[in-house]
């Protein structure tokens, strides 16, 4: 009856998960050996892995492969402008790094003028909701629209809150900014309140690793 | 009642506080039978019925299930990706992966792997893993047009045109809806660049931190549900009528969030209680 | 790469195409050395507008009636595959500064070397295991002997430092948060105005009507009707659906014009700053 339950707490990527967990765990009562020991672990697996994949999924897949298999010999010349990164390291040849995270940064800009335009104006569209309605009003409809006025006073006061092209020294203008403030802090409750769900689910999951899939404390409760 | 009760209250060790709270966690588990009911979320209910309307149609076009998360949100990003890939698998919707961080392809596929043995689905004939990208806003232009020609390969290093999978999928025109997993912020590059072009259907599948972002896009009609963390998977194992680990977390979520608010009321009741305190005891003695 | 004739590697003549492409890079990187310092900036904001200037191309320019794009648009996946090869390249920035950085302290023996030789071991497992698992993810690496049931492969080492090593530490790491989080809940939090009651009064009802707790709290009033309206999980979506929405949405909006604005002063080298403005 052990010998099994035994083999299944010293399986080897279970156990190595488990005293991780439990020695990353250990720093929230006191900074110590063993977790300074297992994060350099994890920054060492972490780093090699980056590098691992970076061939195994990447570059051998989209340059080497057509490089060398499909005789496709163009390729050979990503070698001198991926070699143009490393002149960051070198006062001589920094000017070359900056030429090729300039074509980064150039490509990254260029698709801005699209996305602004497919992710921005349906949400400029979508702001312009309807105000008023014939009568006579049913509930339901009454209800929607209460909704819209509410939608538009919220849009429209933190906006003006964000709005530092000029002074806000008019009443109107400073009392329509403080609501805005107001609202906003609505808005980072509901992020408040969101980013703890995240924070411990993460914790959770690990608890039950811990509990379930290493220690499999179900198995003697029930 | 004077003043140092109140500041006790404020004062409690951290420490007695992380085992209190390592104790809450575990007594779910330890007491499976401490389950509440889950109510389904209409985010969670317009995601589950837009993946429903895509079954469907005969034959279902492909989902692609884009990973942007590591194990890192596994606690979230994991369950909600399980409860994603069953139901596609249970309506028989082939899907393909593709990842915008190198862990994911391998945590996406341990995920695949489990549940389409369990569901008779095939690699290569029913799903396939297109692997890592590097210079993700331009692949997502490049899948646009020529899925093919942009990724190449699966994530073994296979031509895609190899797989029955990808026989009819030549570009975003033939992908049914993109299900967004992540934990960051690249919600905004595949509404940009990809999905406006031909309307395709966009299922926001964030960790919960990252939810309240998507609510815009949702009233616009940009997307078609929010699968919001590790509630959005409860939800949808709910609305399949399974119960893995999306619902197993929930019920330890609820005590941790109880927990919280209490530990913020008592903090707040010690804060107040010792400012009053103070208050008091200063027009005392201005009093004398 | 549609418009270079490509030769099978077969052919004396790949090799042969192979070096002298490979000659002329060099021997491009060289002449742009060699150029004169002045000319290194317009250099860089050349290279930076061409960059963008085939994406803002084929948004702007009109899609000829029946197609489905322009003359541009069929280069898109040639550029995305140059620009995820070229991209991989950068990995070995960081690695070489981490690398580095532990490697010196290992070597010199300086304090904490013996965790900058675990990383550097763990670095070089991760990276071997994962190329063998790629390459002979079968191949035996520890016999089957007396006390093993069962050979060790290379997958099964790869196996144990992914999900066992890698995976779970990562997300220890960030399990750490949900600890910080209680005791910042309990220290900080502090209800000291309007502002921060709304946003309480906000947090607690977006949190319980995330959860099971807050649907269980208030089961007892009806799913349809107007009391509906006060279940947790309504209010919970009415916060966010109708009052976070629209300040989301504005916040996105002054976001948005932001980031078109920095995107067009990066493309056309109008950005100023410590990076831009680096002796040549």
């Amino acid at each position: 009856m052990m010998a099994p339950y035994l083999h299944h707490l010293l399986m080897p990527k279970l156990l190595l998960g488990a005293v991780g967990t439990i020695a990353i765990f250990s720093l929230v009562f006191r900074e110590n050996k063993l977790y300074r020991l297992f994060e350099h672990l994890f920054l060492g697996l972490a780093t090699g892995y980056g590098l691992a994949t970076t061939w195994t999924q990447v570059l051998r897949t989209k340059w080497w492969d057509p490089m060398v298999v499909q005789g496709e010999w163009i390729w050979i010349l990503v070698i001198p402008l991926g070699l143009m990164f490393y002149g960051v390291y070198t006062k001589k040849y920094a000017w070359m790094s900056r030429m090729i995270f300039g074509l980064y940064f150039g490509l990254a800009a260029g698709t801005v003028f699209q996305a602004f335009a497919s992710e921005y104006v349906p949400q400029i569209r979508a702001s312009f909701k309807p105000l008023f309605s014939a009568p006579p009003i049913s509930h339901h409809q009454f209800g929607v629209l209460a909704n819209n006025w509410i939608f538009l006073i919220i849009l429209m006061c933190v906006l003006i809150y964000f709005l530092f092209a000029f002074e806000q020294n008019s009443p109107v203008v400073k009392r329509t900014a403080a609501a805005g403030r107001v609202m906003l802090m609505i808005a980072f409750g509901a992020i408040f309140g969101s980013t703890i769900m995240t924070r411990e689910a993460l914790l959770i999951d690990r608890v039950r690793f811990l509990l379930l899939d290493w220690l499999q404390i179900n198995h003697f409760l029930h | 009642m004077n003043d140092t009760v109140w500041n006790k209250l404020q004062s409690i060790d951290p420490r007695v506080l992380y085992v209190v709270l390592l104790v809450i966690i575990a007594a779910p588990m330890l007491f499976p039978g401490m389950t509440l009911p889950i109510v389904p979320g209409q985010q969670s209910k317009d995601a589950f019925a837009t993946i429903q309307k895509l079954g469907a149609q005969k034959p279902a076009k492909l989902v692609l299930l884009d990973g942007v998360w590591s194990a890192s949100t596994r606690g979230e990003s994991a369950w909600q990706t399980q409860a994603i890939m069953l139901q596609l698998m249970r309506l028989r919707i082939p899907f393909a992966i593709m990842s915008a961080d190198p862990q994911n392809p391998q945590l996406m596929e341990n995920l695949a792997d489990a549940l389409a043995r369990k569901n008779n689905y095939v690699y290569g004939r029913d799903y396939i893993n297109f692997g890592y990208q590097v210079a993700y806003t331009q692949t997502l232009k490049g899948i646009v047009r020529d899925i093919k020609g942009t990724l190449k390969t699966d994530w073994t290093g296979k031509p895609l045109a190899g797989f029955a999978i990808m026989a009819n999928v030549n570009s975003i025109k033939d992908v049914g809806a993109i299900a967004e997993i992540t934990p960051s912020s690249t919600l905004d590059s595949w509404l940009g660049l990809v999905t406006q072009i031909y309307h395709t259907p966009l299922i926001y599948v964030p960790t919960a931190v990252m939810a309240p972002e998507g609510y815009p896009f949702r009233d616009s009609g940009q997307i078609a549900g929010i699968v919001i963390g590790v509630k959005g998977a409860g939800d949808y194992e709910s609305l399949m009528g399974v119960k893995l680990e999306g619902t197993q977390v929930s019920t330890a979520l609820s005590l941790v969030y109880a927990l919280i608010i209490f530990l913020v009321i008592l903090g707040n009741i010690g804060y107040h209680g010792s400012r009053l305190a103070a208050k008091n005891a200063s027009n005392r003695e201005k009093a004398i | 790469m549609g418009i270079f004739h490509s030769i099978p590697h077969t052919n004396w003549h790949f090799y042969l195409a192979l070096a002298l492409t490979l000659v002329a890079g060099i021997a491009m990187l060289v002449i742009l050395q060699l150029l004169p310092s002045q000319w290194r900036r317009p250099m860089i904001a050349l290279v930076t507008f061409l960059g963008g200037l085939y994406y803002f191309a084929e948004f702007f320019i009109p899609v000829p009636h029946g197609h489905e794009g322009n003359f541009l648009s069929k280069y898109m996946d040639s550029v995305a595959n140059i620009a995820s090869v070229i991209g991989s390249f950068s990995i070995g920035l960081g690695i070489i500064s981490l690398i580095g950085v532990h490697f010196r302290t290992a070597l010199r023996q300086r304090e904490g070397w013996g965790f900058s030789t675990v990383l550097l071991g763990a670095f070089a497992a991760m990276t071997a295991f994962t190329l063998l698992n790629e390459y002979a993810p079968h191949r035996t690496v520890v016999p089957r002997t007396g006390a093993l049931h069962s050979p060790i492969t290379n997958g099964d080492i790869y196996g144990v430092l992914f999900n066992g090593g890698l995976a779970s530490l990562d997300s220890a790491m960030f399990a750490l948060i949900g600890f910080f989080i209680i005791s910042a809940s309990y220290r900080a939090f502090r209800i000291r105005s309007v502002e921060a009651s709304m946003l309480m009064v906000s947090a607690v009802i977006v949190m319980l009507g995330q959860v099971t707790l807050g649907s269980w709290l208030t089961g007892w009033l009806p799913r349809t009707g107007a009391a509906s309206a006060f279940r947790f999980e309504n209010m919970s979506e009415y916060i966010l659906v109708h009052l976070n929405s629209p300040a989301q949405r504005a916040v996105t909006f002054g976001l948005a014009l932001g980031a078109l604005a920095t995107s067009l002063r990066l493309w056309l080298s109008l950005e100023r700053g410590l990076y831009f403005d680096q002796e040549q």
